[in-house]
């Protein structure tokens, strides 16, 4: 596989963050690809560097050594508004706790990104967004506030604006963590019939092993490092 | 410009979506914020207004182009140089009975030519009063119980009350608190009848110039060909400088209140919006997660706090302009002033520039650190968000510094640009100073103390005061600050009330006898034995005029015009000086000694003088002083210097000699009386009038129910004042209270999880807004207390009256808001 087929590719990375007097490497030398259409499960104990890693794909931090290249964009070489912009067209992300803005309703949280990403009318942008919530079976709650929804309903609202942009990479960092069983289930299988619908590729956070195997495949990161 | 478009279109709509969910607290922000804003539009308005009506009508306020006063007539040579363009008037105080009562009235003789610009406006409207009569202005009629068409005697003159006095040219109708007002043409007057009151009338020629650009000039020449000492040459601007300085002086005050109303509003805005911004770090990092650019999220808050902005310049201007109309209609019932001049729309332009300036200077700290603060951090904890780097911390503090300078210039600008605005602003800053430093020691302090503290909740309510990120330092800065304005307004009201009790406190004295010769006292005894009253205090006045001071003839010290050159009123004003050999209990000697030993041949004249008054004529012990005892030349030698209590109603005087010098010179008596039966006194009043008609008789009550008028006007503004300030420090607690509240949720779910009972949670957050109060208010009144003794000693010049029912009721107040809002927090 060549180096352009990947949409998101880690190589050698290396972070570390300051706490108090010490520094914590948090991930140390991490060489990963993703290719498009991939579905990668990223499993291991808390503070391995997981959520690290995935904001690091996102490029909402920078590594302090190697390269990370998202779309055939080195993340490092672009300035923060760039990587904002490449953010809002190539990843969705989902939250563990749903991240949705409690004064939106449920259509405009799911309008937002294609909103930030502009030169659209509003109808077509809002056109959009109703078919993201149909395709999360939500058509009948577009108007709710995220407090009026269940956890599961957040967590759906938290997928379609993930996947309203169309997006070629979804990052969802603990999806299910807040939910129960059949909610996991729910959620699980449209983030992953979705994906396929769209062709998008999808890393996962988690920590529960039978989630981790409805994924293609699966990457362990242990104390910053990927074994 | 399509992509500027889809941003701002983007903005938009998120501040109207973000904003929607808290629309009540958002219209209460810029409710808080209008509100001092139109303080500020109003008062600014109002004071402009007056100064530029002044400007405006200067000619018709003084009545001339030029003035010319003095205590001798004018020399006919001066005023025949002016053809028909001029007036003179005559005044003098004296004694106006009716059938009924007496009552000292200020008689004004003027030519029928008088004025020459502007008009005496009288009801019935017309001119005939000149002919049939004389005008009384409305106080005198009632005080004298006349109306229209009754009959009055004047200098021993029958006369008609033709018209009733609305308004004339000269002073404010306030001035005319003892002696109000009566107009006379002077051909009403037998010839002469003034001129033998000799020193007791005021004569003054009033001209007008065909070539206005001529008065500076004019002016100029006059005073060149008269002697300063005895003639005064005054321009129509000049006069009514002095009276702009009156309205300056009220405009000070009330900028000075709005501006401390719009600190107070600021802080609590600067407390909002740091708690909003703060409580949206989770949105931005959703933002930037979801792929907004910085750009994006600074113009989303940007916008929103612009908003409020915008609200409050709309509520503000609408209450300005409402206001400044109700403050222009106060000013011209109380004034006689003619305000023609319109709102002057510059003024809403500054102020709301002052706000918005103030409002970014809030909100520019904040506004950095939300859109710099990682948004991966931020999603990623359940808590609170990263600390703030050191770097970015005085970053802020460097903003903060540097947008606060802009605002203090802003307001200077704003106050005058003068030194008095300066020295206003100095004060105003110093005092949100020593609040924030009070507010720092108490934080200080409760870390120690929380230290020795046994019981939980109490410790952990004094630890949540020192850490990080805690409101302590804004809460009982600002609550301290609004605590100490309402503490210093109170003891001014508090001391100005003190002045309610003049005339019946201090040894009761109710009526004043002034130009009572030496051969009528007997005459006067009887009269006063007669209606039940007694004689309290009996002082000789002899009158004389300063001829040099330290050798330098006078006339040689008014032709310079150096800056330490005294008052002119200081060396030319007729002095009423007294001869006594002891203190009196309202002064007390603050340098050299008192006289005490015999008068030497040869030697100057040993003689006392008022501090001020030394100070003013730049003279200290040993200097000497020549005066002009009614054409005597007498050397004197300062050999002490007193402070007197002028508040206390007894007579005293500038400068006192020994006895054995001034007993035989041309001399009349001061008394203070006192009868206490209404009818007695007026009918006392009536007599000695009659009997003895150069007497000058003052009814202390009368004089004291016009003050307590002015009293009770200053009062509804005073309690205006404590009303606006109350209202803005509550809106100020309800912030915090709120602000902390969703603040805290997190924190005591948290607490909730590892176990701890929602009682001792209750009791933590109690304690800790309970505690805030305590140092809030012990800052604050304490501040309160000496911002208030100071005013009274410094500016009102009276001992400071604390009224301690209402500090009291203040300190409650304060604690018990604090518990409310610390109930609101834990609920």
């Amino acid at each position: 596989m060549s180096g352009c087929d990947y949409v998101l590719s880690f190589n050698s990375v290396g972070k570390s963050f300051r706490s108090g007097q010490s520094d914590i490497q948090a991930l140390k030398n991490v060489s990963l690809q993703i290719a498009a259409g991939e579905t990668v499960a990223l499993v291991g104990p808390s503070g391995s560097g997981k959520s690290t890693l995935l904001s690091l794909g996102a490029g909402l931090e920078l590594p302090d050594t190697g390269t990370i290249v998202l779309d055939g964009n080195e993340l490092s070489s672009l300035n923060e508004d760039d990587r904002s912009i490449l953010r809002n067209r190539v990843i969705g992300f989902v939250y563990q706790n749903f991240q949705l803005l409690p004064t939106f309703t449920a259509l405009e949280n799911v309008a937002l990104p294609l909103e930030i990403l502009g030169g659209a009318r509003f109808s077509s942008i809002r056109r959009r967004a109703l078919s993201a919530l149909e395709e999360v079976g939500l058509s009948a709650r577009i108007d709710h506030y995220p407090a009026q929804l269940s956890g599961g309903e957040q967590q759906r609202v938290a997928v379609a604006r993930a996947l309203v942009t169309h997006p070629k990479l979804i990052l969802a960092d603990e999806p299910t963590g807040n939910l129960d069983r059949a909610n996991t289930q729910t959620v699980l299988s449209l983030m992953r019939e979705l994906s396929s619908r769209h062709g998008a590729s999808v890393v996962l956070v988690t920590h529960d092993e039978e989630v981790a195997a409805t994924m293609g495949r699966k990457v362990q990161l242990r104390d910053g490092i990927l074994t | 410009m399509n992509g500027i478009l889809d941003t701002l279109t983007f903005a938009v709509r998120f501040v109207i979506r973000d904003t929607r969910g808290a629309w009540a607290r958002f219209l209460w922000f810029g409710v808080l914020l209008g509100t001092s804003l139109a303080v500020l539009i109003a008062s600014q308005g109002a004071v402009s207004s007056l100064r530029a009506s002044i400007r405006a009508c200067a000619r018709e306020l003084v009545g001339g182009d030029i003035v010319i006063t003095s205590k001798k007539p004018i020399p006919a040579e001066i005023a025949s140089r002016f053809g028909q363009h001029k007036a003179f008037e005559e005044r003098l105080r004296t004694m106006v009975r009716s059938s009924t009562a007496a009552q000292l009235a200020q008689l004004r003789a003027v030519d029928d030519e008088y004025p020459l610009f502007g008009s005496i406006e009288v009801v019935p409207k017309s001119t005939a009063w000149r002919s049939a009569g004389v005008a009384l202005e409305r106080t005198l009629m009632d005080r004298l119980g006349v109306k229209v068409g009754d009959q009055v005697e004047v200098l021993g003159i029958s006369l008609t009350v033709a018209a009733e006095l609305v308004s004339a040219p000269g002073d404010i109708s306030a001035a005319y608190v003892v002696a109000p007002r009566l107009y006379i043409s002077r051909s009403m007057l037998p010839s002469g009848i003034l001129s033998a009151r000799g020193s007791m009338v005021d004569y003054s020629l009033f001209l007008k110039l065909e070539r206005v650009n001529h008065v500076d000039e004019t002016a100029a020449q006059l005073r060149s060909q008269l002697d300063p000492a005895t003639f005064t040459v005054d321009t129509a601007v000049k006069r009514t400088e002095r009276l702009s300085l009156v309205v300056s002086s009220i405009g000070s005050l009330a900028s000075t209140v709005s501006l401390a109303t719009m600190t107070l509003a600021l802080l609590a805005i600067t407390l909002a919006i740091r708690f909003h911004l703060r409580s949206k770090r989770p949105v931005a990092a959703v933002l930037r997660a979801t792929g907004a650019t910085m750009q994006q999220i600074r113009l989303c808050f940007f916008l929103q706090t612009s908003l409020l902005g915008v609200l409050a310049a709309i509520l503000g201007v609408l209450g300005g302009l409402a206001l400044y109309e109700v403050l222009v209609s106060i000013a011209r019932t109380s004034t006689e002033l003619r305000i023609t001049e319109s709102f002057d729309p510059m003024i809403i332009g500054a102020s709301v520039g002052f706000m918005v300036l103030s409002l970014l200077w809030a909100a520019a700290p904040p506004l950095h650190h939300i859109s710099s603060t990682s948004a991966f951090a931020v999603l990623r904890s359940d808590l609170e968000g990263p600390p703030q780097p050191a770097l970015q911390r005085r970053f802020d503090l460097c903003v903060r510094l540097l947008s606060g300078f802009s605002i203090l210039v802003l307001a200077w600008l704003l106050l005058g640009a003068d030194k008095s605005a300066a020295i206003l602003l100095g004060g105003a800053a110093s005092t949100i100073a020593t609040s924030v430093s009070l507010a720092w020691g108490a934080r200080w302090s409760a870390k120690w103390v929380g230290e020795y503290v046994d019981y939980f909740p109490l410790r952990c309510a004094l630890r949540n005061l020192h850490r990080p990120g805690n409101q302590t330092l804004a809460v009982v800065s600002s609550i301290a600050l609004a605590l100490s304005l309402l503490c210093a307004v109170s003891v001014v009201e508090s001391t100005l009330g003190t002045l309610r009790g003049i005339g019946t406190d201090y040894g009761e004295a109710n009526v004043f006898l002034y130009e009572l010769f030496p051969e009528q006292t007997t005459l006067a005894t009887r009269v006063i034995e007669k209606h039940g009253g007694r004689a309290l205090q009996q002082l000789p006045v002899v009158l004389m005029r300063l001829q040099a001071i330290k050798g330098t003839p006078i006339s040689e010290i008014l032709r310079t015009d150096g800056t330490d050159t005294p008052p002119r009123w200081a060396l030319t004003r007729e002095y009423w000086t007294s001869y006594r050999d002891h203190l009196i209990p309202n002064e007390r000697i603050t340098g050299g000694q008192w006289f005490d030993g015999p008068l030497l041949n040869g030697e100057p004249v040993p003689v006392s003088l008022e501090d001020a008054l030394a100070e003013r004529l730049g003279v200290s012990i040993g200097d000497t002083l020549e005066w002009d005892v009614q054409g005597l030349s007498v050397l004197t030698r300062v050999t002490s210097i007193r402070d007197i209590l002028w508040e206390r109603f007894e007579r005293n005087s500038f400068v006192v000699f020994p006895s054995g010098v001034l007993e035989e010179a041309p001399q009349f008596l001061f008394w203070s009386l006192s009868l206490r039966d209404p009818g007695a006194r007026s009918a006392f009043i009536r007599e000695i009038s009659a009997v003895a008609p150069n007497v000058s008789v003052i009814d202390l009550t009368l004089v004291v129910n016009e003050v307590l008028s002015v009293l009770s006007t200053i009062g509804i503004g005073l309690k205006l004042l404590l009303g606006i300030i109350a209202f803005t420090a509550t809106g100020l607690l309800a912030i915090t209270a709120l602000g902390a509240r969703a603040e805290r949720a997190p924190e005591l779910m948290l607490l909730a999880r590892i176990g701890m009972r929602r009682s001792i949670k209750r009791s933590i957050v109690r304690f800790e807004f309970l505690l805030l109060g305590v140092l809030a208010t012990m800052c604050g009144i304490g501040f309160g207390l000496g911002v208030g003794w100071s005013i009274a000693y410094w500016a009102l010049h009276v001992p400071a009256n604390f009224n301690w029912l209402s500090i009291t009721a203040l300190s409650l107040a304060s604690l018990v808001s604090c518990w409310a809002a610390g109930r609101l927090v834990s609920s």
